[in-house]
């Protein structure tokens, strides 16, 4: 009787949670924490079903949770797909989650009540131990109510994007974001997770998904698996206490701890021999991150060849395979089930669902990839990332060790994980080559942490009866890794702690900018007919009601867009004409001088000549479409225009939408950028940008501009100006420039610089070389100038040629080369002759 | 498979001279397989001199440099100095080996195959690390215009052309003898002079993690772990040499020293490696004679007998450590000869009596030498401990400038400490249990490795890394300079003597005047600088500087035949 009483008062209590959650939407701590908790228990049931469904065992709870994250994003594929996972539906998912959470406690034999009292007498028996979990958990429970109260959001992600995302699917259901960048590699799967957490009535709580319920799960997942392991409790309190001190890489909401959940749960489910199951849950995991996919296609067929080929010692390939088969067609048909409607919902978005395989909406006339990269780039940036590894930070010795643990089992699934995440980082990599390390690493966090942690555990048997075994020198360098990594640590916490508990204590004032924006997007959204289509390039689109418009989102103007694609650098009317013609009407956006981040004009017109090229290409695209929509205010019916947003009606009689060609999208773009540049005065900083058939690939400084009569001496950089002017834009050179040039005609090679005579004493020469052919050599002037000027014919060029020219004396061996300036770039010109 | 591994090491160091190989990053590449090649077969000659033909291949590379450089020396001294003869002899010894022994070298390398498992893991991160440093060595090439341009590479420049070191002022003097030059020019043989930069930090660190992997041997977990965590902390260590000194030539020179002592035959013949690896290491850097000495005679120590039976091995002892060295000794002799004495003491500088700086090492070495030695009590090797002695004789003579000056000899402390932690590391790897020692240098490897990593700035691992692809990326594109010293030089009468103070005097033609270096920042005062010009007796000079200061007297007193603003030619009397 007292089991049935306390089975149903722990139902009770999660009921009360899920309560409290859904009738306190706007408290972001106690509402927020209350929802939280509840999810838990409703994954946990999603959990359930899938035991159930499944047919096996009834496993820890993290595992169960994460099953059940498997399987609702099964069925969330599905419901996005058909465009009905708005709110109502998300909270009907939840309340079977909360059924099934009944279903389980009131027939398990394993119920929570039972749970806690185990835990209590344990505390009891080895109390050192408990205090120490009491420790570690209050670590890890601010981090979560932390992640519950922080508001701040990346405005380059989330407030754009991300966020918006939620907001959609919560209105209307959906995920059809046509004009979108973002949704090109995403299926949306960590966006359907966030909707859980929205169906409360908010979406202020933005880093509880990930970095709350994720993280907490995490946690739980390694406890159950350090359990099954017999780990030992120092070893487990170790790894915890890095886990939990872990520091804090991400820069958005998008997916981080919930891919770990994910991977974590994925080597648990394989090492159990549950293949069909690993296979909803690695589909899950793909649906997090386009990226995952390698990994877990790897990962699976490793695992899943070695049993085959175990199998296939006793009695033959062919008796095997016909033992494995149906577990082979299970998991494949299973794992193709789940995604499929995930990609065809991405289809219907961004006509792709294997982006960039798949181009879709993704503007033709633009490259991932820096110009003129080279197989030695590539592995520049491999070798760098694999170095700079993070968060784990010495992850190139402690990788290496698990080659060689001595595993019994028959599938070597942790050397599986080892390959199937070194390949996928590798082609993160190649596909990726415009991002630097950390960014990399945030998009491997997910199995690069879930590698460490489980190695972590299951290296740490010391026994000979253990199936994995690390010889005592692995085990010891393997403490010491994690001890480094705990000390690499120690700096930022007590501010990052600081920083938890202050959001915690402001949470309860919830965040006061909400009602004003929300006020603010209503009155122009309002000024636009329900129902109208209604393109958006707005900071903060989470604020729309995307349930009254069919609302499309330009979160990176240019980069996306269907049909004959956004007539960029074409003028405001061709921009009209696209639209009217592709059914959007209606457009709203922020005035530049209004915008909080997204699109201020002037900040990416520091942008186009002081960036990477990619955020070149970005920042060219971004100004057009900020002055297309300006100039249009004059030309159209502006039907809202009040605090910095404007919504305007295009119609108007127009030509035909222009399709232009994508392969000169780039010539375009060049002469927009030129033009740019003309308008505000910038030749000087253009003419030291990369652009079309020129970038500038090494051995000088970025874009600076240096004041030379305030500072004869170059010394003293930060020269104090009392009258401040831009100065001269320059790149410093160091000794050898290096660029990229090409050109489909005889080209004008002019380079302008100095050199500060009076530091180096001597007047040095300039070789400049093409592709190791040298093509002039300039003695540098009395005045310490160099003109370089010479043409290239066309016939020295062949796509993307090395350009070199190089001091023969600019540095001094004591001194680093970066600070010497002693010599400085001031013009770049390569044009046709 | 072996046989077919034989085929593939006989006919890679031939590959840099096929027709077709001209890209620049392929022949830096090739030719550097050619030298490991030819050094593998000038350490197999040893090897069988010496009797000691079960010697490994990487050990017998070492040997190999070491025997090179005695040659070297020896060549050098009768200015016949040829590096082609040099590598071509390397590898026809080498495939002529390799076709003789390839019934043995199957059995040899059928451990490895049997370990593969151990092997791929440190095997691929040597074969990536070495391919990035050989690569980008060579990218490097215009990286220290003063030491490197301005003394080493025009050494390199005039030893390939005339077979000889004459330069009395350019001649490395106080701390080298011109073994590092010598070994240097094999690689200028795939190009220009600039080339062998890619002896030390490519080359010479590849045949150090060869030793290493294969001292270490991965045969289970253990070794294999103690590989990689090596393999791994040499590529993050941050050598910062400010010119082309050499680092991990010796690094790997002291370390196969050890395992040489180590498993050393008492015969005599067995000496010859010993004795020609010390000698070699003093060839280098004078810096590291007294770890070579200390060593050998820790050799004789262990294995004295009777007198009657014993001189033998003395003998071979210390005449191969005159034949490494010797030549050197006398190619500086004859060079310096050529200008008045009084040079040398403008161009040296201010030391304590030698006896006061003797005694203050032999102080320092007996307070050093138990302190290196006590940290290898848990380890019973004796090798090692006298490894540990003949490392601290030699810090206590660099720290008291017995040898060297500093601040550059102060930077030869690392390939003995990199070698003493090396040999450290790989006799705990042999343990079977772990003992204290094996955590203290573990733990220290990881420490290491971490701070390289976290190193902020241009120092940290990834900023370097950064920077070395960057030079690779350059390897692809090596261009062949042209000589803005030709035009000028054509006013000046063949073979006369000209003085040159220039930033590239690689690019000189040496065999058309007798050409003496001034490139000495020792000098460069006013008073000293005429002094020297003055004893050079020479007629000629040619100097690039916009400050004429320091040469103010000596143009006050000449004629100035061509002054093109960078470069000028004078004509002294």
């Amino acid at each position: 009787m007292a089991d049935r009483v306390a089975r149903i008062a722990s139902i009770a209590a999660v009921l009360v949670l899920g309560a409290v959650g859904l009738s306190l939407p706007d408290s972001l701590l106690v509402g927020g924490s209350a929802w939280l908790a509840f999810l838990m228990f409703v994954l946990s049931g999603w959990g359930w079903l899938v035991v159930r469904i499944a047919r096996v065992e009834d496993p820890d709870f993290g595992l169960r949770a994460a099953w059940g994250i498997a399987g609702y994003l099964a069925l969330a594929g599905v419901l996005v797909m058909l465009g009905i996972s708005s709110r109502p539906v998300l909270l009907a998912a939840i309340g079977i989650g909360v059924i099934a959470f009944g279903w389980r406690e009131l027939t398990t034999p394993a119920p929570l009540w039972r749970l806690v009292r185990d835990g209590a007498a344990l505390a009891r028996t080895r109390p050192v131990i408990a205090y120490v979990a009491v420790l570690l958990g209050a670590a890890v429970l601010v981090q979560v109510l932390g992640a519950i109260a922080l508001v701040d959001r990346n405005p380059w992600d989330d407030d754009i994007a991300y966020t918006a995302f939620v907001k959609r699917l919560l209105d209307a259901g959906d995920l059809l974001e046509p004009f979108s960048f973002r949704r090109l590699a995403a299926y949306g799967g960590h966006t359907a997770l966030q909707g859980l957490l929205g169906a409360r009535g908010t979406v202020l709580n933005v880093h509880a998904l990930d970095q709350g319920l994720c993280f907490g799960l995490v946690f739980l997942l390694l406890l159950g698996h350090a359990r099954a392991l017999r780990t030992s409790a120092f070893w487990i309190a170790l790894v915890v206490l890095v886990l939990a001190l872990m520091p804090d890489i991400s820069i958005n909401t998008a997916s981080y701890w919930s891919g770990v959940v994910v991977f974590f749960a994925l080597y648990r489910t394989t090492v159990a021999g549950h293949f069909v199951l690993a296979a909803l849950v690695g589909a899950a995991a793909c649906t997090l991150r386009q990226n995952y996919i390698p990994v877990v296609v790897l990962f699976l067929a490793f695992v899943m060849l070695a049993q085959l080929r175990r199998a296939a010692r006793d009695g033959g390939w062919r008796e095997a395979w016909r033992l494995q088969r149906a577990t082979w067609l299970r998991a494949i048909g299973l794992a193709v089930l789940v995604l499929v409607p995930w990609c065809i919902a991405a289809f219907l978005s961004s006509r792709t669902f294997l982006f960039p395989l798949m181009t879709g909406t993704w503007n033709q006339g633009l490259s991932l990839g820096p110009s003129g990269w080279s197989w030695v780039d590539e592995l520049s940036l491999f070798v760098t990332t694999a170095i700079d590894s993070q968060p784990i930070v010495i992850m190139l010795v402690v990788a290496p060790l698990i080659a060689f643990i001595d595993d019994d089992r028959a599938d070597r699934p942790l050397l599986g994980f080892l390959v199937a995440s070194v390949i996928g980082l590798g082609l993160l990599v190649h596909n990726f080559t415009d991002a630097d390390p950390g960014t990399m690493w945030r998009y491997a966090f997910g199995y690069n942490l879930t590698l460490f942690l489980i190695f972590a555990l299951e290296a740490s048997g010391e026994s000979e009866a253990s199936p994995v075994r690390l010889t005592a020198i692995g085990r010891w360098v393997l403490v010491a890794a994690l001890l480094i990594q705990l000390a690499s640590s120690r700096t930022g916490h007590v501010k990052a702690y600081a920083s938890m508990l202050a959001d915690i204590r402001d949470a309860a004032h919830g965040d006061p900018s909400v009602e004003v924006e929300q006020r603010r997007h209503a009155a122009m959204q309002a000024s636009v007919p329900a129902g109208a289509r209604l393109l958006v390039m707005l900071d903060d689109p989470a604020f729309l009601d995307f349930g009254r418009n069919e609302i499309a989102n330009l979160d990176v103007p240019g980069f996306a867009s269907p049909g004959t694609q956004l007539p960029s650098f074409a003028g405001a009317e061709a921009m009209r004409a696209y639209l009217l013609d592709h059914g959007y009407r209606y457009v709203a956006f922020v005035r530049p001088e209004r915008s909080r981040y997204a699109f201020r004009r002037g900040f990416w017109v520091w942008r186009v000549f002081n960036d990477t090229e990619f955020f070149q290409a970005m920042s060219a695209y971004a100004i057009d479409m900020i002055e297309s929509l300006v100039q249009l205010t004059s030309s159209s019916t502006v039907l809202h225009d009040s605090d910095g947003l404007i919504a305007l009606d295009l119609e108007r009689a127009h030509e035909p939408a222009v399709a232009l060609d994508p392969a000169r999208e780039g010539e375009r773009r060049d002469a927009f950028t030129r033009d740019l540049a003309r308008r505000e005065g910038l030749e000087r900083e253009w003419s030291l940008t990369t652009r079309r058939n020129l970038v500038f690939a090494g051995g000088t400084s970025g874009l600076t501009f240096a004041q030379a009569d305030a500072d004869a001496q170059w010394n003293d950089f930060a020269v104090r100006d009392p009258k401040p002017t831009q100065g001269t834009p320059i790149r410093w050179m160091y000794r050898r420039l290096h660029l990229r040039v090409r050109g489909e005609q005889d080209m004008h090679l002019v380079l302008r610089g100095r050199i500060n005579l009076k530091a180096l004493y001597t007047r040095p020469r300039l070789d400049v070389s093409l592709d190791g052919r040298l093509l002039t050599s300039v003695t540098v002037d009395q005045t310490g100038g160099f003109t370089v000027d010479v043409v290239v014919p066309r016939s020295q060029l062949d796509g993307w040629n090395d350009l070199y020219a190089v001091f023969n004396a600019i540095g001094q061996p004591e001194r680093e080369i970066r600070d010497l300036r002693l010599a400085r770039l001031e013009e770049v010109t390569w044009e046709p002759r | 498979m072996g046989a077919a591994l034989v085929g593939l090491a006989i006919a890679l160091p031939w590959l840099v001279w096929l027709p077709f190989v001209t890209q620049s990053a392929a022949l830096v590449l090739l030719g550097a397989i050619a030298i490991i090649g030819a050094l593998h077969g000038w350490g197999r000659l040893v090897a069988r001199l010496a009797n000691r033909a079960e010697a490994d291949a990487a050990l017998a590379m070492q040997w190999g440099l070491a025997a090179v450089i005695a040659v070297g020396g020896i060549m050098l001294a009768l200015r016949i100095y040829d590096a082609h003869l040099l590598l071509v002899a390397g590898i026809v010894m080498h495939s002529v080996d390799l076709a003789l022994r390839v019934a043995t070298v199957r059995v040899a390398v059928a451990p490895i195959w049997r370990h593969a498992r151990y092997w791929v893991v440190p095997i691929a991160l040597v074969i990536v690390v070495a391919v990035i440093h050989v690569l980008a060595a060579a990218g490097q090439v215009t990286a220290r215009p003063f030491d490197d341009e301005g003394h080493v590479f025009g050494q390199i420049q005039r030893l390939i052309v005339t077979g000889g070191l004459e330069d009395p002022i350019g001649y490395p003097r106080n701390a080298q003898l011109g073994g590092h030059v010598s070994l240097s020019a094999l690689a200028a043989v795939f190009g220009d002079a600039r080339l062998g930069r890619i002896f030390d930090r490519g080359i010479g660190l590849t045949l150090f993690l060869l030793l290493v992997a294969m001292r270490a041997r991965p045969r289970d977990a253990a070794s294999a772990i103690w590989t990689t965590l090596l393999v791994v902390l040499a590529a993050s260590f941050t050598l910062t040499s400010t010119d082309v000194l050499p680092l991990w030539i010796p690094a790997g020179l002291i370390l196969a020293l050890h395992a040489t002592v180590s498993t050393a035959a008492t015969s005599a013949r067995a000496m010859l490696p010993i004795g020609l690896i010390a000698g070699s290491l003093w060839a280098l850097r004078c810096e590291l004679a007294p770890l070579g000495l200390a060593m050998v005679a820790a050799t004789w120590w262990t294995g004295r007998t009777a007198w009657a039976r014993d001189w033998r091995r003395v003998a071979m002892l210390v005449g191969s450590v005159v034949v490494a060295v010797g030549g050197y000794v006398i190619a500086r002799h004859l060079a310096w000869s050529t200008v008045a004495d009084g040079a040398g003491v403008l161009l040296s500088g201010r030391k304590w009596p030698v006896l006061l700086r003797l005694a203050l090492a032999i102080a320092v070495s007996c307070a050093l030498a138990p302190l290196f030695a006590l940290a290898t009590r848990e380890l019973q090797d004796r090798s090692i401990r006298w490894l540990g002695i003949a490392s601290g004789v030699a810090v206590a003579a660099i720290a008291t400038r017995l040898v060297g000056t500093p601040p550059t000899a102060m930077q030869l402390l690392w390939p003995i400490a990199i070698a003493g932690f090396t040999v450290l590391a790989l006799a705990v790897a042999q343990e079977p249990n772990v003992r204290r020692t094996a955590m203290i240098v573990g733990t220290f490897a990881c420490v290491l490795v971490f701070e390289a990593q976290m190193t902020p700035g241009r120092h940290g691992w990834a900023w370097r890394t950064y920077d070395l692809m960057f030079d690779v990326q350059y390897a692809r594109n090596l261009t062949t300079d042209r000589s803005p010293y030709a035009e000028l030089l054509a006013r000046v009468p063949a073979g006369e003597r000209v003085v040159v103070w220039l930033a590239r005097p690689d690019l000189l033609d040496y065999t058309r005047h007798e050409i003496i270096d001034l490139r000495t920042p020792r000098v460069a005062k006013v008073a000293k600088l005429d002094k020297l010009v003055h004893m050079t007796k020479a007629r000629w000079l040619l100097v690039e500087t916009l400050d004429d200061a320091p040469f103010a007297t000596v143009l006050e007193k000449a004629h100035t035949v061509v002054n093109t603003g960078a470069v000028r030619l004078v004509e002294l009397r």
